[in-house]
C-alpha cells in the first residue's frame, strides 16, 4: 500500500489543473551502493548516460547577440555555445581539432570567431575551420583530415539551451514533453541570471540530486525552515525520470510546534508579499492562502499574467527535476537552475552550479522575494551579467545557511555509503523522486545500445 | 649464518621470564617486490584480504568505561561506532546510517544513550537496534523490511585494548594476539586514561610507517639527538601471526655514539627523571641503565606500584610490540604509546599516523610522567579530562616532537624512492627482522 499524498491535502482551494497528480511504481528495491563511489560505475555512467542525455547547458539569455558564447564544463568534458547567424545557436566541443587545446576559457564572451591560443587557428560560429597558420607547413594529406571543430546536438527549451553528445538523440522537445508545458508557464526565456554560483563537493553527483530531491531531511538538516516551509508535500513522476514536487512555502512544518503565531520567518513571507505583519490577524497557517492571494492582487496592479498559476505555484517552490543531473525550483518571480555536475575522474566529487534567473518587473516597489537571499549589491535590472563565483572543495560555498548546511552533510553522506556496512539506501514515498531517478538510470546502465 | 643479537646482552643477567627470547623464526632473505608500497591495486588486495580479515586496535577501553560511552575509529575508508552498552559488554557498528549512509557521529569520543542520524534523524540503540524511522508511515512496508538496523562488527577488549573485526568469523582475539597478550596484560592498560591524542596524515604507505617505527637502526642517522641516551644494540623476538616486540635501551648510549662513558646531559635529565642526581651519580654512562632500573624498583616500593611483575629492562626500556597488521605498542610501567598506521581510503602513497598516549595515575607527590615523554605542563595526568584528538594534515608539522617531526619529513623521501623503477625491494638486515617478519605475515595472507 503506498503513502497516499494526497492525504496531505497541500493545495488550498480549487482543485486545478496543475494538481492533476502523477504516479509511477518503481518497486521498493534496494540499490547497490557501488552507484556513489564505484569509478567503473562512474565510467559506464558517463559513457551511458551523460553521453547519450540531453545536458542543460545555459540559459538562452547567456548568448544573446550574434556571437555571445557560453562555455559548459561537464566532467571531462567542456562545450562552447554560440549564438551565430539569425539567432542559431551552435554547441561545439570546446577543443582545437589541431593538438587538443581548449578554445575558450572564460566562462561568457563574446568573439567574431575562435582563435585557438595554441598556434592561432580560427574557427567561425558554427565551427568551420577558417584559418589554419602557415599550412604550406602541413602535407596535404593531414590537413584532407577534418579540422573542424566537432560539434554537438544543440537545441533550445523554455529559454534555455541544451546540448547532446548523442547525434541520434531524440528532439528536446519530445523527451521533455511530460513536463514542457508546466515549464513554459514561467516565462523563463524572459528572464536572465542575476546570481552564479559554482562549488565543488565532497560527494558523488547523485548525492547531490539526492538531497536536492527531497524535504524529509529539512526537519533534521535545516531545522531553522521549519517555521515558514512544509514538509507534507505533493510529489508527480513523469517518464524518463523527470519528476516535480510541491514545496509549500509560508506555512510551518507540522513538526514546527507553533502552528498558530506569527514567527518572524512567516512575517518575512508575508512582508514578501506586501502584507503588513503588524496588522495581518491571520494565524500562521494562514499565511500560505494570504501571500497567495495578496501575489493576485499585486499581479493585478502591475500587469503580471498570473492567471495562468494555479495558486500553489504562486507560493510555493515547484521543483522539477530533469534526468539526469538538473532540478528547476520553479517561482513567479524567478526560477532556480541547479546541476550536479559529476567530476572528470572522482565518483566522490561533483561540482555543485546554480545560477537565478529573474524576471525584472519595471515597476515602483516590485523586488524579489527577500528570502532569495539576494544582496543589495546585485543589479537586477539584467543590465549586467554577473560572474561565476567558483568555490573549492571543502571552502564554505557562502550560498547561504540552507546550502551550506547541505555542503556541509554530503561528504558526510558521501563517506557512509562507501562503507562495506552499508547495504543500499532505504527510499521512504517522500523520496520517491530518488527512486525515480535511480530507476532511470538503473535502465539507462542495463542498456547495450544507444539510449533513447 | 644469522647475526646473533643476544651477542648484544640487552637482558645480561637477567633470569626474569619476561625476558626470555623468543624461538627463532626464520623469514628468509628475500626481497620483496616494492610495487606494494605504491600499487593501488595491491592496496585494494590488501584492505580485502588483509584489514578486513584482521583485528584491529580500535582505541583504550578507557574511552569506553561507562554506558553509552562511544568511541569513533576510523580507517581506510571506513568509520565504526564503538560503544558501552548498557549491559556493560561492548559493541561496535559501523558509523553508517542504514537508511542513505550518512556518518552518525562525527566527534571522536562521546556518550549518549541513542545515535541519531543528521541527515533525516533516524535513531539507533546502543546496540545498534534501529529504534525510531522518522515518518515510518511514508515508507511502503516493503522497504522497511529490508534490515534498518546499524550494521555491526566483531569487538574484544584484551589487555585493556579495544579490537574491532570487520571478518564474519575471526579467531578469537586472545588466540589472535597470542603469546604477546600476557606480556601486554603485565601493563595494566585497563587502568590507564589518555592523556595525549595525536593524529597526523603523512605522505607515505602505511606499510612505510610500520617500517619506519618496527626498527631502531636509523637513530644514528634520522635521529642522531637521541644517541646519547637511547641504545640501538636492541633485542627481537618473533612470535607466530606476525606479532613481535623489541627492547629499545633506554639510559646508555648508542653503539654509534662516541662517548660510552661520561654522563651527558640526556642520561642526566634520565638519571634527574629517576630520583637520582647526577652530580653526585658515581657510574659511567655504561652503567646509568642499571643504576635507573634499581632507582625505579627503590622508588616502586616507596609508593607501592608493584614493579616486581617487571624486569629491570621492562623498567628502563621502551618494550615495543608489533600487533599485526597496523599497531604498536611501546610500553612503559609509567605509561603506553598506542602507534597506529593507517591505510588511506584510495591512496596507497598516503597514511595516517595515530598515537595515543595512556598513563597510570599515581596520586603521590613528586609522582609524574617521565620528562622524555614530553607531556607539557598542560596536560592533566589526572585522567579527569580526555584531551581532544589534534589532527593536522598532509605537509603539516605533526608537531608531535622533535623524533616524530623527522620521522614524519623522512618517510616522504622514503616513500618517492620506493615509486622508483630503480628501486628493487628493500634489503633487510637482522635489526630489521621485524620488518621482514611483518611483510612475510603479510604476502601470508595476501596469498590468501
Amino acid at each position: 500500500m503506498n503513502f497516499d499524498f494526497r492525504l496531505w491535502d497541500i493545495h488550498v482551494g480549487a482543485q486545478h489543473p496543475f494538481y492533476t497528480h502523477s504516479y509511477i511504481d518503481n518497486g521498493t528495491g534496494r540499490s547497490s551502493p557501488a552507484r556513489y563511489h564505484d569509478p567503473a560505475f562512474a565510467a559506464e555512467e558517463w559513457e551511458k548516460v551523460f553521453a547519450k542525455s540531453w545536458l542543460i547547458a545555459c540559459p538562452l539569455s547567456d548568448i544573446p547577440e550574434e556571437g555571445d558564447f557560453a562555455r559548459f564544463d561537464i566532467g571531462g568534458e567542456s562545450f562552447i555555445i554560440a549564438r551565430g547567424e539569425n539567432g542559431a545557436v551552435h554547441a561545439h566541443y570546446n577543443v582545437c581539432p589541431h593538438r587538443g587545446s581548449r578554445l575558450v576559457l572564460d566562462d561568457l564572451g563574446s568573439v567574431s570567431k575562435f582563435t585557438c591560443p595554441f598556434h592561432s587557428w580560427q574557427f567561425d560560429l558554427t565551427g568551420e575551420n577558417i584559418a589554419v597558420t602557415d599550412p604550406e607547413t602541413f602535407r596535404p594529406e593531414v590537413l584532407c583530415h577534418d579540422r573542424n571543430m566537432t560539434s554537438v546536438r544543440c537545441e533550445v527549451a523554455v529559454g534555455l539551451v541544451f546540448i547532446s553528445m548523442d547525434p541520434d538523440i531524440q528532439p528536446l522537445k519530445e523527451w521533455l514533453a511530460p513536463i514542457l508545458p508546466q515549464l513554459e508557464l514561467y516565462d523563463i526565456d524572459q528572464m536572465y541570471v542575476i546570481q552564479h554560483r559554482r562549488s565543488d563537493w565532497g560527494a558523488n553527483w547523485k548525492g547531490g540530486v539526492d538531497a536536492f530531491a527531497e524535504i524529509y531531511h529539512l526537519h533534521a538538516v535545516h531545522p531553522q525552515t521549519q517555521c515558514l516551509m512544509d514538509d507534507r508535500t505533493q510529489i508527480d513522476l513523469y517518464p524518463g525520470g523527470l519528476s516535480r514536487q510541491f514545496v509549500p512555502f509560508a506555512q510551518p512544518s507540522p513538526r514546527f510546534g507553533d502552528q498558530e503565531s506569527v514567527n518572524p520567518g512567516i512575517a518575512l513571507m508575508l512582508k514578501d508579499a506586501g502584507i503588513d505583519p503588524a496588522t495581518y490577524t491571520g494565524t500562521a497557517k494562514e499565511t500560505r492562502a494570504a501571500v497567495q492571494v495578496a501575489k493576485r492582487n499585486r499581479a493585478a496592479q502591475y500587469g503580471l499574467d498570473y492567471d495562468k498559476f494555479s495558486d500553489s505555484q504562486l507560493s510555493d517552490s515547484t521543483v522539477y527535476s530533469v534526468f539526469p543531473n538538473a532540478q528547476i525550483g520553479c517561482h513567479p518571480e524567478a526560477v532556480f537552475l541547479h546541476r550536479f555536475l559529476p567530476h572528470a575522474t572522482d565518483p566522490n566529487q561533483f561540482t555543485y552550479d546554480t545560477i537565478i534567473l529573474y524576471k525584472h518587473v519595471d515597476a515602483p516597489g516590485y523586488t524579489p522575494p527577500a528570502w532569495m537571499g539576494l544582496s543589495e549589491e546585485i543589479d537586477t535590472s539584467g543590465g549586467t551579467r554577473p560572474d561565476v563565483v567558483h568555490t573549492g572543495l571543502g571552502e564554505p560555498p557562502c550560498l547561504g545557511e540552507v546550502l551550506d548546511q547541505d555542503s556541509d552533510l554530503l561528504p558526510i553522506v558521501q563517506a557512509g555509503a562507501r562503507s562495506r556496512g552499508f547495504r543500499g539506501p532505504l527510499w521512504s514515498e517522500q523520496e520517491g523522486r530518488l527512486r525515480h531517478f535511480h530507476a532511470e538510470l538503473d535502465r539507462r546502465m542495463s542498456a547495450d545500445g544507444p539510449a533513447t | 649464518m644469522n647475526y646473533d643479537a643476544r651477542g648484544w646482552a640487552v637482558h645480561k643477567d637477567s633470569t626474569h621470564p619476561f625476558d626470555t627470547p623468543a624461538e627463532h623464526i626464520d623469514n628468509g632473505a628475500v626481497r620483496p617486490d616494492p610495487v606494494r608500497y605504491t600499487s593501488k591495486s595491491f592496496a585494494r588486495d590488501e584492505w580485502e584480504k588483509v584489514f578486513t580479515q584482521a583485528w584491529l586496535m580500535a582505541g583504550p577501553v578507557s574511552d569506553v568505561r561507562e554506558p553509552g560511552d562511544w568511541m569513533k575509529f576510523d580507517t581506510g575508508v571506513e568509520s565504526f561506532i564503538i560503544v558501552r552498552t548498557d549491559e556493560g559488554g561492548l559493541a561496535a557498528h559501523y558509523n553508517v546510517c542504514p537508511h542513505r549512509g550518512s556518518r552518525l557521529v562525527m566527534g571522536d569520543v562521546g556518550s549518549q544513550d541513542a545515535f541519531t542520524c543528521p541527515f533525516h534523524s533516524w535513531r539507533f540503540a546502543l546496540d545498534g537496534k534501529n529504534i525510531a524511522v522518522t515518518d515510518p508511515e511514508t515508507f511502503r512496508p516493503e522497504v522497511l523490511c529490508h534490515d534498518t538496523s546499524l550494521t555491526s562488527v566483531k569487538v574484544e577488549e584484551a589487555a585493556g585494548i579495544v579490537f574491532v573485526s570487520m571478518a564474519d568469523n575471526p579467531p578469537p582475539l586472545a588466540d589472535y594476539l597470542g603469546p604477546i597478550l600476557p606480556m601486554l596484560e603485565a601493563y595494566r592498560m585497563e587502568e590507564m586514561h589518555v592523556v595525549q591524542h595525536r593524529r597526523s596524515d603523512w605522505a607515505a604507505n602505511w606499510k612505510g610507517g610500520i617500517d619506519a617505527f618496527y626498527e631502531s637502526y636509523h637513530l644514528h642517522a634520522i635521529h642522531p639527538q637521541t644517541m646519547g641516551i637511547l641504545d640501538d644494540r636492541t633485542h627481537i623476538d618473533l612470535y607466530p601471526g606476525g606479532m613481535s616486540r623489541q627492547f629499545v635501551p633506554f639510559g646508555q648510549p648508542n653503539s654509534h655514539f662516541s662517548d660510552q662513558d661520561g654522563i651527558n646531559p640526556g642520561i642526566a635529565a634520565m638519571l634527574a627523571d629517576a630520583g637520582l642526581d647526577p652530580a653526585t651519580f658515581q657510574g659511567s654512562a655504561q652503567d646509568s641503565r642499571s643504576a635507573i632500573a634499581m632507582a625505579k624498583r627503590d622508588r616502586s616500593a616507596k609508593l607501592g606500584l608493584d614493579y616486581d611483575r617487571f624486569s629491570d629492562a621492562q623498567l628502563t626500556d621502551s618494550v615495543i610490540f608489533g600487533i599485526f597488521p597496523n599497531a604498536q605498542i611501546g610500553c612503559h610501567p609509567e605509561a603506553v604509546f598506542l602507534h597506529r598506521f593507517k591505510p588511506h581510503a584510495d591512496d596507497p602513497e598516503r597514511f595516517t599516523y595515530e598515537t595515543t598516549i595512556l598513563y597510570r595515575h599515581v596520586d603521590v607527590p613528586g609522582y609524574g610522567a617521565p620528562l622524555w615523554m614530553g607531556l607539557g605542563d598542560d596536560v592533566d595526568l589526572t585522567g579527569e579530562t580526555r584531551p581532544d584528538v589534534v589532527h593536522t594534515g598532509l605537509g603539516e608539522p605533526p608537531g608531535m616532537g622533535e623524533v616524530l617531526d623527522q620521522d614524519s619529513d623522512l618517510l616522504p623521501i622514503v616513500q618517492a624512492g620506493a615509486r622508483s623503477r630503480g628501486f628493487r625491494g628493500p634489503l633487510w638486515g637482522e635489526q630489521e627482522a621485524r620488518l621482514r617478519h611483518f611483510h612475510v605475515e603479510l604476502d601470508r595472507w595476501m596469498g590468501r
